[in-house]
């Protein structure tokens, strides 16, 4: 059983890739409890084994982001939306349902969703994806999070699909650093590491750095 | 008399408006503590490690020693120069006595739609020597003042929302604050 096991893992065909995820997310806020969020994030990819030159610069795509965001009690959101992928001459849909749940520590916070979304392009039939994510968000100094400070914030997330027939599992965790500016501005660092394919002997690892910028304009009307 | 008392309760609670609450906590090391400070906590006779940390509020600085005992999480405020302000203790508010939990009950009941209560303290404030009785747990002649800090989860016009309520064992409402919660756009999306 264990040389079955070893043998497999030695034969296996794994690919790996590896490259950066540029992130800017605006949250306007439209009353006390609805939010409209944009976000803009771009794939570049430095190496990639799959190819003849693994070390080699080539942008992916970009994807743009809209959300509307209502919260539902004093911890709950729930966001729906669209995003609009552009990769290569290929214009890709994706329509996003999310519900996400905040739940306050003594020290830090944790923060569970529950997502689901559906993908569309003309050359590829659609696909489905199930997926939970929780964090966990850490202050480095106090008990809270307060402007000019730094947190810790740890992710993982499952992320089941479907596609004509097709199920995989993807796994994600996303270590980063962050730093609060002040209540509106807020900027993370770290790495978003996925592996994926673990039903076919090509597993899939990518491993992503990831910088995230984060700003909250208030576009309400002033009373 | 008891009537009366719980009238007067509610009465302030109509009027209580929650104002924002602004707190800056960050960690501080003990050589910058003050000295009366250090000493009061070592009187106390903590076994937990202490940690230190200012505190910038609508109410000012202060300097705030936390640590547990008996398993019981404590928050001993002291004001810039080292003397004690009052001291906070975690406990749950089933445990108080029936008659203090009515007379809360009955307060939140006029302010809230619905609640959940997060987390209850109960703060003493003495002077020096009195909190020190109370935290080495000796009989004080002294009186000194018993408040309850109430975090809560309640709706008021339709919303749902955090508030930190200091209340008194009559269920007089002393401070009323609706918790500003940090965005959490960084952990959904």
């Amino acid at each position: 059983m264990c040389i079955n096991l070893l043998t497999h893992d030695i034969l296996a065909q794994s690919e790996f890739s590896s490259g950066i995820l540029p992130k800017f997310t605006l949250s306007s806020k439209l009353s006390n409890r609805t939010k409209l969020i944009n976000a803009i994030e771009s794939r570049q990819v430095f190496i990639d084994d799959t190819e003849e030159n693994s070390f080699q610069y080539s942008y992916i795509l970009t994807d743009l982001t809209s959300l509307i965001s209502t919260k539902i009690g004093a911890h709950g959101v729930l966001n729906g939306g669209y995003l609009f992928r552009i990769k290569d001459d290929e214009i890709i849909h994706r329509t996003i349902q999310q519900y996400n749940y905040v739940q306050l520590l003594h020290v830090g916070r944790i923060g569970h969703r529950l997502a689901t979304d559906q993908t569309f392009t003309s050359n590829e039939a659609p696909e489905f994806r199930l997926r939970y994510r929780v964090t966990y968000e850490k202050p480095l100094s106090g008990e809270q999070i307060d402007s000019k400070e730094f947190y810790l914030k740890f992710s993982n997330e499952y992320l089941g699909s479907y596609q004509q027939d097709e199920t995989d599992l993807e796994i994600r965790l996303l270590p980063f650093l962050g730093y609060e500016f002040n209540r509106r501005s807020k900027t993370e660092f770290g790495l978003d590491y996925r592996i994926s394919n673990f039903f076919n002997s090509d597993t899939k690892h990518k491993l992503w750095v990831s910088i995230h910028w984060l700003y909250t304009i208030d576009i309400r009307k002033k009373k | 008399m008891k009537k009366i008392i719980v009238a007067f309760g509610m009465f302030f609670t109509v009027f209580a408006t929650a104002q924002t609450k602004y707190e800056r906590e960050y960690r501080i090391q003990p050589d910058i503590v003050p000295p009366k400070a250090l000493s009061f906590i070592d009187s106390c006779f903590f076994k937990n490690t202490i940690r230190w940390y200012a505190e910038e509020s609508q109410d000012g600085k202060t300097i705030e020693a936390k640590t547990k005992k008996n398993r019981a999480r404590f928050s001993i405020e002291f004001d810039t120069l080292g003397n004690p302000i009052d001291i906070e203790k975690t406990i749950h508010f089933k445990t108080l006595p029936k008659e203090i939990k009515t007379n809360i009950t009955h307060s939140l009941d006029s302010v809230f739609t619905k609640y959940t209560i997060v987390k209850t303290q109960i703060q003493w404030k003495a002077d020096r020597q009195t909190l020190l009785s109370l935290m080495q747990e000796k009989a004080s002649k002294d009186s000194y003042t018993t408040l309850y800090e109430i975090v809560i989860k309640g709706k008021r016009e339709k919303n749902y929302h955090l508030y930190e309520v200091l209340i008194d064992p009559k269920g007089t409402i002393i401070k009323f604050l609706e918790i500003v919660q940090r965005n959490s756009d960084n952990i959904q999306f």
